[in-house]
């Protein structure tokens, strides 16, 4: 499949500055309360036969000329690399390293967390922001069980529970806690809503 | 019997009012034209471009007079201004070898290709008030402004005194960094320390004389190992070129006038490199040499840690001359003690009288 | 209604040896009514043209919301940020109104205080900043608010969630007066190596008795990093620990930005033998009767005569307007 003319993608949000700055409160309120769910609006799609995305209309939102994306594998023939990168301006990027945000629709494709930046200990800032698109996530007030989550935002703690990421992605972000300020922080996408889950938070009592 | 002080909006209101008819002055006064602080007062002009860090003779004019005269005032205001600007993109490197100039001297040598020029400056009058400058002369005769000073005088070339020295090896060449990164634009990131060179001088730039000239002068006085001397200052009119992603070739869209000066300064070298001059360099935007030569001087003495040079004094420490250099920062937060601290004098307040009642407590027993 | 504090201020252009800033003679009738409508706000407005929302260019606002979401993430590390000049002069705010106006929006309610007032030439000149460029409403009432820009103290009213707190920053680097170069302490930080500071609080004790740092007083953030809390009142401190509210604190001058987000643990320095102290006063609020807020001294004669009074304007003037409601 070829990447689409210019002329198919689409316009992007009807107001920009309102909506950059709606979904920013958005995401920093997912950030600073990990497990909270949160709703994404003004959702935007690429282009006319793409879906709108949570994940896609928030690297709208977000990213600018000094930001580097890398993609999904099963998104680089989509509309959405040329639709980022026109309005925008970031850089496309081809690998892991190297990237501010990486975006992965595939959860079959996901990358080991240790291929990804996880910033320095002097600064730990320059870490990446991973965005997965995911079908569903619960959360439940909970106790102590190896899908717990404490720490800044949570209020005790909580159980979240998000369909299709796997045990080795949870061992493995159990492991990096113990970097710590390195780390990566992540967000979890649905068609229309976000959880984030920051590297400040603790896994499962660890 | 104490009520809440409010009326804080209405004061500002009139201390607005009241700044109006301070700038003004008396009304039987001519008022101040921009114009005329361009070309008369142009020195100030000058330094209010280079601290505001934007080229604009006529901007600069402007806040030169919406401050009263307060140089500094007038930087940040151009600064604000700047900061509003969009971002078009960046220039070619200026080629200061191809400058029309106005003046051009050189202190270490008796002569050189393309002469020395002396052209308009105040090194060799004598400092004595001209009192017959408090009459207002009445002619409308340009006397030769024109003639003389827009247009540079035909020198010629003015090969550069370093290119000479380089080539016979006895000056370090000016090599890009590694890979030849660009440089960092310290508007969109902040510093973080070790610094390159090219950083260094950036904030060089813009940062405030005074200050500059206190480090420079250190230097001078044994807070710093260079023994400088002025390879070429020179002033005058350079392009600004430009190219256009979409044009694909350069275009010359401005001249301005900086003023350049090269320092050269004592033998670096080690066992496997032969000892060779220095480089110190200042580049300023217009006519500014004080300014030009200073940063010279420093960027030299900041080099320190890159020539192995041991760093003892604060003109080589890069961390306090770079962090001390920009005058907004520096204006604003030695005049931000003016706000209002009393919630934090009560807390030291309490503190003290505690402290002292201890104290006491503790002598008379 | 408009947010005019006080119309009654004498003009000083007729009358020259008026000083506006110490007259209050005038201002006994609008302090004396307490009923809730005097509790200055402002409905949303039109924005002065020419501006973007908010002042700051959108590259500027994303770079710094970007800044933002990793020091939420990291709480208590300062992120570097490239600072914009701002209108006004760095060491005055421009960190808590760059974090601000880039988190600003057309539905947020605005209050802002300097030192607990809202009242104070600062704050105003803060408000009027924002209610300039980009009309949104602004408020006194802490329990209004959505966002809270403060210099130098944190409301007595408890905070709520999904408030956010803005703080103007001028050190931002707790270890600073002990270690003034940047490439020391962030070494210190990254290894959470922060015996300099505990030494100068030994220091303290030896030589003072106690700990003598009372604004300011550097905490732990998330048991990790040591942070400036910003020159509040050690008063203040407890007030960030495990608080529902996000905290965010913006330093201009210095190019940092740093977070403590709700529900996070926050504890000031002190030893098991000279543990954190809170300051008191011995008498209550002169003009309200509260017992449990931070008092400001007031000189009121040349004899030495003074008195205390809350420092948070909104929050005695709600307790005096609840008094009268009794009384009634």
């Amino acid at each position: 499949m070829t990447v689409p003319p210019l002329f198919d993608i689409s316009a992007g949000f009807a107001k920009t500055h309102e909506a950059s700055q709606g979904i920013f409160r958005q995401v920093l309120r997912s950030m600073s309360r990990p497990g909270l769910i949160v709703d994404i609006n003004p959702l935007v799609s690429a282009s006319l036969c793409t879906k709108a995305s949570a994940a896609g209309s928030i690297l709208l939102a977000l990213m600018d000329s000094d930001s580097s994306l890398n993609i999904s594998k099963n998104l680089q023939s989509s509309a959405w690399p040329k639709f980022l990168k026109f309005h925008t301006g970031c850089i496309l990027s081809e690998t892991y390293a190297g990237s501010n945000f990486i975006w992965i629709n595939d959860l079959k494709n996901l990358p080991s967390l240790h291929e990804c930046d996880l910033g320095s200990e002097t600064f730990p800032e320059s870490c990446t922001t991973l965005l997965l698109d995911v079908q569903a996530f619960q959360v439940t007030q909970s106790g102590t069980d190896s899908t717990s989550w404490t720490g800044p935002g949570i209020s005790e703690t909580i159980s979240v529970d998000i369909a299709g990421v796997g045990a080795s992605f949870w061992e493995e972000r159990r492991l990096i806690r113990d970097v710590y300020p390195r780390g990566i922080d992540v967000i979890f996408c649905s068609a229309n809503q976000i959880v984030s889950l920051p590297r400040s938070t603790r896994i499962g009592g660890h | 019997m104490y009520v809440a002080v409010k009326g804080g909006e209405k004061a500002i209101e009139n201390s607005y009012k009241l700044l109006e008819l301070e700038r003004r002055g008396p009304a039987e006064v001519l008022e101040l034209q921009v114009k005329q602080i361009q070309h008369q007062l142009r020195l100030s002009v000058a330094k209010v471009m280079n601290e505001g860090a934007l080229y604009d003779p006529e901007l600069a004019a402007l806040a030169i007079k919406q401050a009263s005269g307060d140089l500094l005032e007038a930087c940040f205001l151009i600064r604000t201004f700047r900061s509003s600007l969009p971002r078009l993109g960046y220039s070619k490197p200026m080629d200061t070898l191809k400058m029309r100039v106005k003046r051009r001297i050189s202190a270490t040598f008796k002569d050189l290709p393309g002469g020395q020029l002396l052209g308009a400056t105040y090194d060799y009058t004598q400092r004595l008030l001209d009192f017959s400058l408090l009459d207002q002369k009445l002619n409308t005769d340009d006397e030769g402004y024109f003639e003389n000073s827009s247009s540079p005088s035909d020198v010629g070339d003015t090969p550069s005194v370093m290119d000479i020295l380089e080539q016979e090896n006895l000056l370090q060449a000016d090599t890009p960094l590694p890979g030849d990164p660009d440089p960092k634009d310290i508007t969109r990131e902040p510093l973080h320390f070790p610094t390159d060179r090219p950083t260094r001088l950036q904030n060089l730039v813009r940062s405030d004389e005074g200050f500059l000239l206190a480090m420079a002068y250190s230097t001078q006085r044994g807070y710093g190992h260079t023994h400088p001397f002025a390879a070429e200052i020179k002033y005058g009119f350079v392009s600004l070129i430009i190219e256009p992603e979409e044009l694909g070739f350069p275009i010359d869209i401005a001249d301005i006038e900086v003023t350049e000066c090269q320092m050269i300064n004592q033998f670096a070298g080690n066992k496997e490199i032969a000892p060779q001059f220095t480089r110190g360099y200042g580049l300023v935007f217009g006519h500014q040499e004080r300014k030009a030569m200073a940063m010279s001087l420093v960027d030299r003495s900041l080099r320190a840690r890159e020539l192995d040079e041991p760093v003892e004094s604060p003109a080589q420490m890069e961390e306090f001359v770079l962090s001390h250099s920009d005058s907004l920062e520096s204006s604003g937060f030695v005049q931000h003690l003016k706000l209002p601290h009393y919630v934090d004098f009560q807390s030291e307040l309490e503190l003290l009288r505690r402290l002292r009642s201890n104290h006491s407590k503790e002598i008379t027993p | 209604m408009t947010d005019s504090i006080s119309n009654s201020t004498p003009d000083p252009l007729q009358d020259p040896l008026q000083d506006p800033l110490t007259d209050r003679t005038k201002d006994r009738t609008v302090f004396a009514n307490h009923d809730q409508s005097t509790w200055q706000s402002s409905s949303p407005s039109s924005p002065q043209t020419g501006f973007n929302f908010a002042y700051l260019d959108e590259k500027t606002k994303r770079m710094i919301r970007r800044a933002i979401l990793k020091a939420v993430a990291v709480p208590g590390y300062q992120v570097p940020f490239a600072s914009k000049e701002m209108p006004l002069p760095y060491g005055w705010g421009t960190g808590g109104i760059q974090v601000s106006a880039s988190i600003i929006g057309k539905n947020d309610v605005l209050k802002v205080i300097d030192q607990g007032s809202d009242d104070t030439v600062n704050a105003v000149n803060i408000r009027k900043f924002f209610q300039k460029t980009t009309g949104i409403s602004t408020t006194q009432n802490t329990e209004e608010a959505t966002l809270i820009q403060t210099r130098h103290r944190i409301p007595e009213t408890p905070l709520k969630e999904d408030q956010i707190m803005v703080y103007q920053v001028p050190v931002p680097e707790p270890l600073q007066r002990l270690e003034p170069r940047a490439q020391e302490t962030r070494k210190m930080h990254a290894l959470a190596d922060y015996g300099l500071m505990h030494v100068k609080l030994y220091e303290d004790i030896t030589h003072f008795g106690k700990i003598t740092s009372t604004y300011d007083y550097p905490v732990m953030v998330d048991n990790r990093y040591l942070s400036s809390p910003s020159p509040i009142p050690k008063f203040d401190n407890p007030k960030l620990h495990q608080s529902p509210a996000l905290h965010l604190f913006g330093a201009g001058r210095e190019k940092r930005i740093y977070a403590i987000p709700p529900y996070t643990d926050v504890q000031s320095l002190g030893f098991e033998d000279y543990p954190f102290e809170l300051q008191t006063w011995s008498q209550p609020c002169a003009l309200c009767g509260s017992k449990s807020s931070f008092l400001d001294e007031v000189i009121t004669n040349d004899k030495g005569g003074h008195m205390f009074v809350c420092s948070d304007s909104f929050y005695c003037q709600k307790n005096l307007s609840g008094e009268k409601e009794n009384e009634l």
